[in-house]
């Protein structure tokens, strides 16, 4: 049974460069070059059916662009993405693409933003059903868009009102109703509850749980949170200024950091069980992503860093349940807490 | 960075009261632990009192004394930090911890309070709780309470009232 062992999404290498380069007529003046930024930069991870994959990071570190790649909403610089061993990029007529659209959805962290206001929500959830070709006769599509309702927990009969008369979690209910609709496999979700209240948090990650459960939802999920990111994930990947620096059981990484900068990021969150326990302080600030610093990205704010890491990219080495980008755990350094409590 | 001029600024005129209103929104966890140092600091160093505002329960955790917990515009709790969030009397109060999800808490799912906040032109009679709340008793839906000593806290509900004994 390989095949059920196989990974639903594969990301292979992905990369993507912005050009972020002042206008024309200005670069000639001042003789600049075009500057790139470096937004994904080889990130490599698997997704296995039915699971939910987290990527974190600070703002600014690649995240959302990581999953409008995924979706296919951007192509990348380099690098590929496989959903059930077809290469996306590979596709390239519509009506080779269409199919796997299909299957993968997206929801966004606005859910004021991502609704047409003008239409009503029966419209907006019917959308990808009509754009889809999937249901052809009126009435079939309206009861449909009723199980969907229902299926997020509002009322058939809220296919009537529009988007202003919901609350902010209501509205995300809706976007996810949406991207329900086509029957998606998997969902891409970036930073789906970072615009509501805490207790609305905890209504929209029980629904994405329940659903995960009834309709065998792959989840590729994004935050900054991670005490969300603990409660919703089966594997998490860490990334720093565009590159992924460590992946793995989100439990194990989450128990045994193993990357300097995941150790300092799970030592920098506010501590809600008010343990009193002295954390490592934080050192430093996430550099410019248009001029990161040569080797591995973190050298100037790690206390392992040498010269190794000033001058070479650091490759996967691998953990006990996935990898991890950083030469000092490759070689073996002695990386003792004592040392990382010097402050810059 | 903003956020640190500000604070360094509020400092240059020797202030008594620093009042903070979100300041680790859409902030990252380095810089928000920069920002939780520099409150703190801001207390010990300089003993200017700071009133933080925030739905950032580990931020209150890591830096309040005394919190107050809000429900539609009104005070539900007020207490010393670590019996409000560890020992939370009033039933919003202990929905909404149960709402956060916390790193080392294996649970299936998060507690859950349904409905949503009352729009602040209809708040409900009684109570603005009462309709959400899973331990409403009748008193909740007539009157409306007032904070009542509670231990080290005050808190806003029926339950807790001595002068007639609550149900439960
Ligand atoms: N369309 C774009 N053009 C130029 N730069 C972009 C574009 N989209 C994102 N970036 C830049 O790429 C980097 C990563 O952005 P993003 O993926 O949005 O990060 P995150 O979601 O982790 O906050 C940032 O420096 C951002 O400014
Ligand atoms: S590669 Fe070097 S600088 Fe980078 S995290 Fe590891 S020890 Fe630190
Ligand atoms: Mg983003």
């Amino acid at each position: 049974m390989a095949e059920r062992d196989a990974p639903l999404v594969r990301v292979d290498g992905l990369s993507k460069n912005f050009d972020v380069s002042p206008p024309f007529l200005e670069r000639v003046l001042a003789r600049q070059g075009r500057t790139m930024l470096k937004a994904v930069d080889g990130v490599s991870f698997d997704i296995p059916r039915g699971k939910t994959f987290s990527l974190v990071g600070e703002s600014g570190c690649g995240k959302s662009t990581v999953a409008k790649l995924v979706v296919g909403l951007i192509r990348p610089t380099a690098g590929s993405i496989q959903f059930e061993g077809a290469d996306l990029a590979s596709l390239t007529s519509r009506a080779q693409m269409q199919p796997i659209r299909r299957r993968l959805q997206m929801i966004f962290q606005d859910p004021y933003a991502s609704l047409n206001p003008r239409w009503r929500v029966a419209d907006i959830v019917a959308e990808p059903i009509r754009a889809h070709g999937l249901i052809e006769d009126k009435g079939a599509v309206l009861r449909r868009v009723g199980e969907l309702l229902e299926q997020v927990r509002l009322s058939a009969r809220d296919g009537e009102k529009f988007p202003h008369e919901f609350s902010g979690g209501q509205r995300q209910r809706i976007c996810i109703a949406r991207a329900l609709a086509s029957n998606p496999e998997f969902l891409v979700c970036d930073e789906p509850t970072s615009a509501l209240d805490v207790s609305v948090q905890a209504q929209i990650l029980n629904l994405m749980k329940d659903l995960q459960r009834e309709l065998g939802l792959t989840y590729l999920f994004i935050s900054h949170d991670l005490a969300v990111v603990y409660h919703i994930s089966d594997y998490l990947g860490v990334m720093y200024l565009g590159r992924l620096v460590e992946w793995g059981d989100a439990r194990a990484v989450f128990r045994e950091p193993k990357h300097p900068y995941t150790r300092m990021l799970l030592d920098a969150i506010p501590d809600l069980e008010m343990s009193g326990r002295r954390r490592i302080p934080v050192a430093g600030e996430v550099p410019s992503p248009i001029s990161p610093p040569e080797g591995c990205h973190f050298h100037p704010r790690c206390p392992f860093a040498d010269d190794r890491c000033r001058r070479e990219i650091p490759g996967d080495t691998p953990t006990a349940t996935g990898e991890v980008r950083c030469h000092g755990i490759e070689e073996g350094r002695p990386m003792t807490l004592e040392r990382a409590t010097a402050e810059v | 960075m903003r956020q640190r001029v500000v604070i360094a600024l509020a400092l240059c005129v020797n202030p008594k009261l620093v009042i903070a209103d979100e300041p680790t929104t859409a902030l990252d966890v380095s810089i928000q632990a920069q920002i939780i140092k520099v409150l703190k600091r801001l207390c010990a160093d300089h003993g200017a009192a700071v009133m933080l505002i925030t739905h950032d329960m580990g931020v209150i955790a890591e830096t309040a004394d005394r919190v107050a917990v809000m429900y539609a515009g009104r005070i539900a709790e007020i207490g010393p930090v670590s019996d409000v969030i560890k020992r939370a009397k009033h039933p919003y109060t202990h929905g909404l911890m149960g709402s956060i999800p916390v790193i080392g808490h294996d649970l299936d799912r998060l507690t859950q309070i349904e409905g949503s906040m009352p729009r602040l032109t209809e708040i409900p009679r009684g109570c603005p709780y009462n309709p959400r709340c899973p331990r409403v008793f009748d008193r909740c839906r007539a009157e409306r309470p007032d904070l009542m000593p509670v231990d080290r806290s005050r808190v806003a509900c029926w339950l807790y009232d001595q002068e007639v004994p609550a149900h439960g």
